[in-house]
C-alpha cells in the first residue's frame, strides 16, 4: 500500500535507508516532497495561457522567474490575488516575470474559467493551464497558492507563502488574515534577494491553502 | 469531475442551514476544544481503530470526499472502529464554523466532531499538516499508525487506501 504512510516504527525503519539515498538522489524540501532549494526548474511546453497563446518555459527569460500554483476556486487563492497583483506590480520595470498555472480539472480550475477569473479580478501576469499536471507534479505543487522564485540559471531559491499571514475569502466575500496584519513578505523579499544574487531566508516556508487533486 | 459528484456538491453547498435532525446536539454541532486537549481526546476514544477526519468548511475536497466518511463510519458501525472529525475553521470565521455545524447536521455526521480553537498556522504547523483533507488513523492503543495525505503530487489518499488502512489494524487484533 504505498499511499500508506506507517507514521512509526516503519518511518524508523526507513530512516537509515533515506539517510543512503540522500547522498545520491538528494532529498526534498522540508515542506515539499518534490523539490528542494538549488533544484533545478522543471521545463515545460505547449501549455495554454489566459491570453489565447502557447508557451513553454524557454519563452520567460527574466534573470527571475516566479510560478504561481493558482485554483479559482480556492477561498485562499481569491483571498491573495491582491497580494499577487501587487506583487507583479511591485518589481514593474525589473527582470521579474510571475506565471501563474493552474493545475486542477474541475471545470471551475479549467482555462475557460480561468480567462474569467483573470479578467475579474485583473490578473497582470500569464495564467498558464496545466492540464496534464506535468508541471505541477514536477514542481510538487500540492497547494494554491505556492510561490516557486528562480533565479538566472533557473535554480530555485525560494517556495512557499506569499507572506506570514495567509487570507482566505469567506462565505460573504470577505477577506479574513489568518495572523492579522502581514509583516514578514516572503516571496517579495525572496525575489529581492534573487535579483541582487544573495541568499534567501527563509528560503522555504509553509504553503497554506487549497489542496491540488492530481489524477 | 463525473455528474453524479457535481450534483450531490450543489447539493451539500446549496441547502439552506436547516435544524439538526434531533435534539442530540453532540453528534451534530462541533465540540470546541484547544490542540492541548487533543492527545486526551484520541486516548478518550479507545476503540480497536480510531478515524479521525480533518476539514474545514472552505476546503472543497473535505467536503466533496465528506459522504463517504459518513457511509464508512455507518458501515463499521460496532466492528471496533470508531470515526471522528477535527474542524480548522478559523475561530474568528463564526460564518464558517455556523455553516460547518449546519454541514454536520445536514450530512448525518453521526459521531464526536471538534473543533480547534487555534488558527491554520498554529494547527498546521502542531499536527504537522501541510494542507487538508487529511485521515489520521491511530490503532487501539492511541499510537498513530496511518497519515493520509494529498502532500506528494504522485501518491495522493483515496478512499481505498483508508478502508486498506482499517481492514489492516482490524486485522492486526484478530
Amino acid at each position: 500500500m504505498r499511499r500508506l504512510i506507517r507514521t512509526h516504527s516503519l518511518h524508523r525503519a526507513l530512516a537509515g535507508a533515506a539517510l543512503l539515498l540522500a547522498a545520491t538522489v538528494g532529498l526534498a524540501g522540508q515542506y515539499n516532497t518534490i523539490l528542494d532549494i538549488g533544484d533545478p526548474m522543471p521545463g515545460f511546453t505547449n501549455l495554454p495561457a489566459t491570453d489565447g497563446k502557447i508557451y513553454r518555459s524557454g519563452d520567460f527569460g527574466a534573470d527571475v522567474l516566479v510560478l504561481v500554483s493558482l485554483a479559482n476556486h480556492c477561498p485562499w487563492v481569491r483571498g491573495m490575488d491582491q497580494g499577487l497583483i501587487d506583487l507583479v506590480d511591485a518589481f514593474e520595470g525589473q527582470s521579474v516575470q510571475v506565471v501563474g498555472f493552474s493545475v486542477n480539472r474541475r471545470e471551475d480550475d479549467r482555462l475557460p474559467a480561468m480567462v474569467e477569473h483573470g479578467d475579474r479580478v485583473g490578473y497582470n501576469f500569464t495564467y498558464l493551464y496545466d492540464e496534464s499536471q506535468e508541471l505541477g507534479r514536477a514542481l510538487g505543487a500540492t497547494r494554491t497558492p505556492e510561490y516557486f522564485v528562480f533565479d538566472a540559471d533557473r535554480k530555485l531559491t525560494y517556495m512557499g507563502l506569499l507572506h506570514d499571514s495567509p487570507a482566505r475569502e469567506t462565505r460573504s466575500g470577505d477577506i479574513m488574515y489568518t495572523n492579522g496584519e502581514p509583516t514578514q513578505f516572503y516571496a517579495q523579499n525572496a525575489i529581492r534577494a534573487t535579483l541582487a544574487g544573495q541568499p534567501v531566508d527563509p528560503a522555504e516556508t509553509r504553503a497554506q491553502g487549497c489542496s491540488v487533486k492530481y489524477e | 469531475m463525473p455528474a453524479l459528484p457535481v450534483a450531490l456538491l450543489a447539493w451539500l453547498l446549496a441547502l439552506p442551514f436547516p435544524a439538526p435532525a434531533n435534539n442530540d446536539k453532540s453528534t451534530t454541532t462541533m465540540e470546541v476544544i484547544r490542540l492541548a486537549d487533543w492527545p486526551a481526546v484520541v486516548a478518550d476514544a479507545q476503540p480497536d481503530v480510531l478515524v479521525v477526519d480533518i476539514w474545514a468548511s472552505w476546503c472543497i475536497s473535505c467536503i466533496e470526499r465528506f459522504p463517504e466518511m459518513v457511509a464508512m463510519a455507518a458501515r463499521y458501525q460496532g466492528r471496533g472502529v470508531s470515526f471522528l472529525t477535527l474542524n480548522l475553521d478559523d475561530p474568528k470565521d463564526v460564518e464558517g464554523i455556523e455553516w460547518s455545524n449546519g454541514f454536520l447536521a445536514r450530512i448525518g455526521a453521526d459521531f464526536p466532531n471538534y473543533h480547534l480553537q487555534e488558527n491554520l498556522t498554529e494547527s498546521f504547523e502542531a499536527l504537522d499538516l501541510l494542507a487538508i483533507p487529511v485521515v489520521l488513523i491511530y490503532d487501539g492503543q492511541g499510537e498513530e499508525r496511518y497519515r493520509l495525505t494529498n502532500d506528494n503530487p504522485n501518491d495522493q489518499f483515496t478512499k481505498a487506501d483508508i478502508e486498506a488502512a482499517v481492514q489492516a489494524l482490524l486485522a492486526e487484533k484478530g
